[in-house]
């Protein structure tokens, strides 16, 4: 029964299962395609019709018993189970009635004919009933993989480290937002790696080269729409073929967890910076409280005393009183700026002998996360190996991360592979230096000086105590701090603090 | 107690000032300024204190912190309003918000003077609270008057006096009440004598108080 190859393919795809399909499957039918479902049922009336003429014209069981078989593994290919199993009896019952109605028992040749031809119909039945079912758990499988796949946005790809041999799921092609029946190719891939990620693709195909016992990586893609998706893959080696590592990997949609996670970030820090401006808020409130009570005790005293004075009698004992007050209210005002200060000293700073170095390293691990946020890489030498300074360890950490974040901020507006962050330490004349330096726009000579006074900000909602605080801890350090920049080459911020010699170091261990 | 008495010449009829505040030095400081223009001051340092005090029937304020310890500022004028003392307030506050202040100023008060103050702004709204208060206490004695009055009338000079002043003439009044005209006459004539009425438009005046 010739069929054109494309028609074949098509009754194939109508009939793999896809969860997107969702309607049921006609039950008398072969595919959802109306043109299909008709094709299938013509050619078995043409096969059935066959079956009849032969019978009615021979009287041989042999070429009525081949259209069965036809039959039988047309049906085996289209229909369910139950309706094989009915087709199967319906020829194995026409073949003995057509055998009983011929009379071909009168025969032996024909009766061992019979017999021989429903041997093996029923055979070929039996083989073909068989595959039917592996084909029905095979597919079944394959329904279950693919809806897991999509629950779990997690794709399978097989590759080569010779970039040949691509293959993927489904799930993978959906991820890549390719048609699914489009055969994958490297080059496909790569188009929709984000530009900047192009290089973390490449290098998986050169670790699989390599034969690396388990590659991991995670990279952006750029929908043509400009859309980003993440991904995270996970891969590790098969098989091996022709001496080449066949890579199976799991490829996983990771964007929704990505912006949760970048939306949480930013709520983090707004939810800091709100922190810090409603305490602040608070603390001038209660402070304009204290200090207005004595104010406004010292000018009504003041105001007194004069109207006591000016009356055509003077009171003099009423202004001195007026007089007394205005002076235990004026010291009343300094204690409350007194209470303050002491408040703010709270906390005393504990310096102890450190490593410069050292505490730069552990800064360092605090800010990954912010670094990474603003996609910024840090060139990081540290050469002040030996030198210890006194310190408050954490009020340094304190300095040095606020150094890096404004690094951070300021290079926001320049190009990703531009952002390098430079931080070094080294030893000058008995001081210890560290530099922060980076590569953003630079800040204009007339704002230089006024950088490290408080409330000056060039930040859109910044509070402008960043930088004092720096200098009041480094002031408190008996150090220095100070910055230079050339506009459009970035800006560096350096401190020294003094190195503790081998008698200090004896002094404060003490 | 540290209600401070004044020691200066001041006449005992001046007005008097109340002041609630919890700060000592604040409450002597702005007391010391009131006497100086000739009020007479008392001082409390807590809301309770300033309740228990006798408070003399005379042209009087209060001047009082929102913020205090105890009983609040907002708390006493609502205290004021149940217990129907109308007593004009000057509020003062350290750091009040526009919600604090429109509650105050809803409920009555005079001013409310932010701290630190001009001494001039709280003279002027102390001034305007004793004005406010020798007003409602003159219409007040008006009113106490007129009711004296009307309570010397005889039961049928005020009903004569009710039909006449809405509107009847004698001829109706005498009508409704079964008098003759000449009796609703001396009724009339004898309840606007007594009413210290000079003028009928004085006595119809007099009924509207009454009211």
């Amino acid at each position: 029964m010739p069929l054109p190859s494309a028609v074949l393919k098509n009754v194939y795809d109508s009939l793999r299962y896809s969860p997107s399909q969702s309607g049921p499957r006609p039950s008398m039918g072969i595919s959802t395609h109306p043109l299909v479902n008709a094709l299938g049922w013509v050619v078995g009336l043409v096969v059935a019709c066959g079956i009849i003429i032969i019978n009615s014209e021979t009287h041989s069981d042999l070429a009525p018993t081949l259209l069965y078989i036809t039959l039988l593994l047309m049906a085996a290919n289209l229909f369910s189970i139950n309706l094989v199993i009915t087709v199967a009896l319906m020829c194995m019952c026409l073949l003995t009635a057509m055998f009983l109605y011929n009379g071909g028992y009168h025969r032996w040749e024909s009766t061992t004919g019979f017999f021989r031809c429903l041997t093996a119909l029923s055979a070929i039945a039996f083989l073909a009933l068989r595959s039917k079912q592996a084909s029905d758990s095979l597919r079944h499988n394959e329904a279950y993989l693919t809806g897991a796949q999509r629950l779990s946005q997690t794709g399978s790809v097989g590759f080569r480290g010779d970039r040949q041999a691509l293959s993927w799921s489904e799930e993978s092609a959906r991820i890549f937002e390719y048609p699914p029946s489009k055969t994958p190719t490297v080059s496909m891939m790569l188009e929709r790696t984000h530009p900047e990620d192009l290089e973390l693709a490449r290098g998986v195909f050169q670790q699989a080269a390599a034969g690396e016992p388990q590659i991991e990586v995670k990279l952006r893609l750029l929908m043509p729409d400009g859309r980003i998706k993440h991904i995270h893959m996970i891969a590790s080696p098969l098989l091996v073929q022709h001496g080449r590592f066949q890579y199976l990997g799991a490829l996983m949609d990771i964007t929704a967890s990505k912006q949760a996670e970048e939306a949480l970030f930013r709520a983090q820090s707004q939810l800091a910076h709100v922190t810090r401006l409603t305490s602040l808020g608070e603390m001038a409130a209660s402070i304009a409280h204290e200090v207005n009570q004595p104010l406004t005790a010292i000018t009504s005293s003041g105001e007194a005393c004069r109207r006591w004075l000016k009356r055509p009698e003077p009171d003099l004992g009423e202004a001195l009183d007026c007089l007394d007050r205005i002076v235990a209210n004026g010291c009343r005002a300094s204690e409350v700026i007194s209470g303050i200060r002491a408040l703010s000293r709270k906390c005393d700073p504990l310096r102890q002998p450190e490593r410069l170095d050292d505490i730069v390293r552990e800064t360092l691990n605090l800010v990954q996360q912010q670094l990474a946020h603003h996609r910024v890489r840090a060139k990081v030498d540290l050469a002040a190996t030996d030198s210890q300074v006194s310190a408050d360890r954490v009020q340094l950490q304190q300095v040095i991360i606020n150094l890096i974040i404004n690094a951070c901020h300021a290079m926001d507006g320049v190009k990703v592979h531009e952002r390098t962050l430079h931080i070094r330490t080294w030893t000058e004349n008995d001081e210890a230096l560290l530099e922060v330096t980076d590569h953003g726009t630079g800040i204009a000579p007339e704002v230089l000086p006024s950088l490290f006074n408080a409330f000056f900000t060039t930040k859109e909602n910044g509070l402008g105590m960043g930088l004092s605080i720096c200098r009041s801890i480094i002031d408190f350090h008996d150090g220095r701090i100070w910055a230079t920049s050339e506009a459009g080459q970035g800006t560096s911020f350096r401190f020294a603090l003094p190195q503790l010699t081998g008698t200090a170091l004896s002094g404060s261990g003490q | 107690m540290t209600s401070l008495q004044s020691s200066s010449p001041v006449i005992d009829s001046a007005p008097i000032v109340y002041i609630v505040d919890d700060d000592a030095p604040l409450r002597q400081s702005l007391g010391s300024l009131l006497r100086s223009v000739g009020l007479q001051v008392h001082l409390f340092g807590s809301v309770a204190q300033f309740m228990n005090h006798p408070r003399p029937d005379q042209p009087s304020c209060l001047v009082l912190d929102v913020r205090l310890q105890g009983t609040s500022g907002l708390d006493c004028q609502r205290e004021l309003a149940a217990a129907n003392v109308q007593l004009p307030i000057v509020f003062m506050t350290g750091h009040g918000d526009i919600a604090m202040t429109v509650r105050a100023m809803k409920a009555g008060a005079v001013d409310f003077l932010a701290k630190p103050f001009r001494e001039q702004d709280l003279l002027d709204a102390v001034t305007a609270a004793h004005q406010q208060d020798r007003l409602r206490r003159e219409s007040e004695r008006g009113h106490q008057q007129v009711l004296g009055r009307y309570a010397t009338l005889t039961p049928r000079e005020q009903q004569v006096m009710a039909l006449a002043v809405s509107g009847l003439m004698n001829k109706q009044i005498a009508g409704e009440l079964g008098l003759s005209e000449i009796t609703v006459k001396i009724h009339r004539g004898q309840a606007m004598r007594k009413m210290c009425a000079r003028s009928f438009a004085d006595l119809l005046r007099m009924a509207q108080v009454l009211e």
